[in-house]
């Protein structure tokens, strides 16, 4: 029966049956039998192009040739295992001629994490080397104080190796809407950071007669375990976070009459907090940190960290976060604006990051500033990059990166680093 | 859990009514809602996306599913392609539309779990041509109903209701500024849509292949594709499998714990 005049109804309903190029038939996936173990990873191959004359590396700067391998093991419903594998290798330097400051950036083999993780009840523990991310913002850590970083080519490193994993038994107690956690880090494990000379550690912000001494890493014994605790809270349409730790400060300091380089522990505590209403997210945190060293003063500080930002989903494919941060030093002597500090008593930082996923989640368009001072006038970096996914398992990605100058001596001196990048990743 | 897939618009009764002619559009549309799709889910599901060259990428995933009274929890632990591997995404769907979903997604790069907000559903699930709306429940009465055809399509007796967005702010949501919704008489499952997009293209959708598991109807390959005018750009394929009802999932099993700890 017809209960009224339909025509375009009538046509569209001849559309299911069209005959057409695309092949719909249905297509047999072999469903991969479940094993207790399994391996993958992924090969890359990255190019840069350092485009300004005046560039400590000029023209091409990077073949690095990257290869990431994973063992992952399930020894029962409650316990597995994991253990990643990293050996980089980049022909630049020797084909280049380039020399003094290549370090391992040239060559490189590590283990990432390598962890065991189990459950019994309301209680998770996890032993070994391992990441842990603390607060809620994307771009700006405040309280992300737990892992060093490879801080070797600023703005250019991958997310998933910018932290460095560090030996650590983490017991965590679930208890509804809450997690309550405590960790002791074994590792006195340091950030990696470019080799002196180089193009992201230029001499040249130092005094001429400055000799820059070498580091000496942090013993890793029982007098030196750092701590951590935190209580996670989860709520509709809220998340809360308290911390506390006891970390090394990943900064260095010089010591024994500027003879050496060197790191030292920290306290923190602090807070992080995500408010979800409609497309937006709030986001603060706030991290207080104590026994803070400078090398233009010999009295230990305290700095207070604060962040606020906000991040928008509701334009269709496209997500755009901002925050904005501020990093206070309580009783701030003016000769910390002097070499090798360089610090304001208020620092500001702001982060822009907008990115656009088009062609059916094959190509996503990314724009990432970060810029410090309150008139940005200290300097920063602006990044543009597209990924695309060639095929399930080769990705492409190639943009640029600008290093823009400013007050501040470091980000000056980089200032001359802007490259055009390319990579081509191969997932097994 | 209701099949969170077959929320997408098949949904279903396993009741007939005893006056099935009676019935007006709303009614139907109520009795497509209240269709019984199964509570403590798990399955695996297999997306195969088909661009206009017949360029195919698959994507596989393992499903967990749970009524919370009229609300519905969710896990989707991706396995393929390895790149997103083990990332995973919790979602806690509640019926009142007044109410923002609470969503949280793993992300194993960063070893972080973010939240996510976002009112938008109109984006693609997953690089599919499924949107988020089309995985998620809608509310009944945010749209105007009424009885276009009635009608056999391929040996089955069919209502084809024309579904049309009470406001504008589910047109902006949800994507789609009309739809066409044939319901089967014997079993009230949603058998094909069309979905009429907002930048002019339409979305058809085909149950190819649905059975009753565990004496729930279950849509178990669902075809997607976007057409613009005849030609269609992009199709996707849904495979459910290994698909199991009443398992002994915990409430708490929906936890930004598990979405870290993965399968």
């Amino acid at each position: 029966m017809t209960l009224g005049l339909a025509d375009d109804l009538d046509d569209l309903m001849g559309d299911f049956e069209q005959e057409e190029d695309i092949n719909t038939t249905i297509v047999d996936v072999v469903q991969e039998k479940e094993s207790w173990i399994t391996l993958s990873g992924d090969y890359t191959f990255s190019t840069a192009y350092n485009y300004d004359k005046a560039a400590t590396i000029e023209g091409l700067s990077r073949l690095r040739n990257t290869l990431n391998l994973t063992l992952d093991m399930e020894f029962s419903k409650n316990w597995k295992s994991k253990v990643e594998m990293k050996a980089l290798g980049d022909p630049v330097y020797e084909l280049r001629d380039i020399s003094g400051f290549t370090e391992t950036l040239e060559e490189e083999q590590e283990f990432k994490e390598a962890y065991i993780q189990g459950t019994m009840g309301n209680f998770d523990l996890k032993i070994g080397r391992q990441i842990t991310v603390w607060g809620k913002s994307d771009n700006i850590r405040i309280t992300d104080v737990i892992n060093p970083l490879d801080n070797r080519e600023i703005g250019m490193v991958d997310i998933e190796n910018l932290r460095l994993p560090v030996n650590t038994s983490k017991l965590s107690y679930f208890a509804g809407d809450y997690a309550f956690k405590v960790a002791v880090i074994h590792e006195a494990r340091i950030q990696k950071e470019a080799a002196v000379g180089s193009e992201f550690f230029p001499s040249s912000i130092f005094p001429p007669a400055f000799v820059i001494p070498s580091v000496i890493d942090p013993e890793s014994d029982k007098d030196s375990a750092q701590y951590t605790t935190s209580i996670d809270g989860t709520f509709s349409g809220w998340d809360i976070s308290f911390y506390a730790a006891k970390v090394l400060d990943q900064r260095w300091h010089l010591e024994n009459s500027n003879t050496i380089r060197t790191y030292t522990p920290i306290t923190m505590s602090g807070f992080a907090l995500n408010i979800a209403s409609g497309s937006w997210i709030f986001k603060t945190e706030s991290a207080l940190l104590d026994d803070l060293r400078y090398n233009t003063t010999t009295q230990e500080k305290r700095r207070l960290d604060s962040l606020v930002g906000i991040e928008y989903s509701g334009v269709k494919d496209v997500t755009t976060s901002l925050e904005v941060a501020n990093r206070h030093i309580f009783d701030y002597e003016a000769q910390m604006l002097s070499a090798p500090d360089y610090v304001r008593k208020n620092e500001m930082q702001t982060a822009l990051r907008s990115s656009y996923t088009f062609d059916h989640d094959n190509a996503t368009l990314t724009y990432l500033a970060t810029v410090t001072g309150y008139e940005f006038q200290d300097g920063g970096f602006q990044r543009f990059w597209l990924d695309y996914d060639y095929s399930d398992t080769i990705k492409l990605t190639t943009g640029f990166i600008d290093y823009f100058g400013g007050e501040k001596p470091y980000l000056e001196a980089i200032s001359v680093n802007d490259r055009l990048f390319f990579d081509f990743k191969y997932s097994f | 859990m209701k099949n969170r897939i077959l929320k997408i618009t098949l949904l279903l009764s396993l009741v007939l009514p005893m006056s099935a002619f009676a019935l007006t559009a709303l009614e139907i549309a109520e009795k497509v809602d209240a269709v019984d799709d199964g509570d403590n889910s798990i399955s695996t599901m297999t997306m195969i996306l088909i661009d206009k060259k017949n360029n195919k990428r698959v994507r596989t995933m393992k499903t967990f599913g749970k009524d919370k009274g009229v609300d519905k929890l969710s896990i989707i632990y991706f396995l393929k392609p390895n790149d997103v591997k083990n990332t995973s995404f919790l979602t806690y769907d509640y019926k009142d539309s007044n109410k923002d979903d609470d969503q949280w997604l793993y992300l194993p790069a960063l070893k972080k779990t973010k939240r996510i907000a976002s009112t938008d559903k109109s984006g693609s699930f997953m690089g599919s041509d499924f949107s988020y709306a089309d995985m998620t429940d809608r509310d009944v009465k945010a749209y105007n109903y009424k009885i276009k055809k009635d009608t056999v399509v391929k040996g089955h007796k069919v209502w084809i209701l024309e579904v049309i967005p009470k406001t504008q702010k589910t047109v902006d949501e949800y994507g789609y500024t009309k739809s066409y919704m044939f319901v089967r008489k014997d079993n009230f499952m949603v058998m094909q849509a069309i979905h009429f997009l907002t930048d002019g293209k339409k979305k058809f959708m085909t149950v190819k292949k649905m059975e009753k598991v565990e004496g729930i109807w279950t849509g178990l390959v669902i075809e997607m594709k976007t057409k613009k005018g005849k030609r269609t750009t992009h199709a996707t394929i849904l495979k459910i499998s290994d698909i199991k009802y009443n398992q002994d999932l915990k409430e708490s099993y929906f936890s930004v714990r598990q979405i870290e700890k993965g399968l």
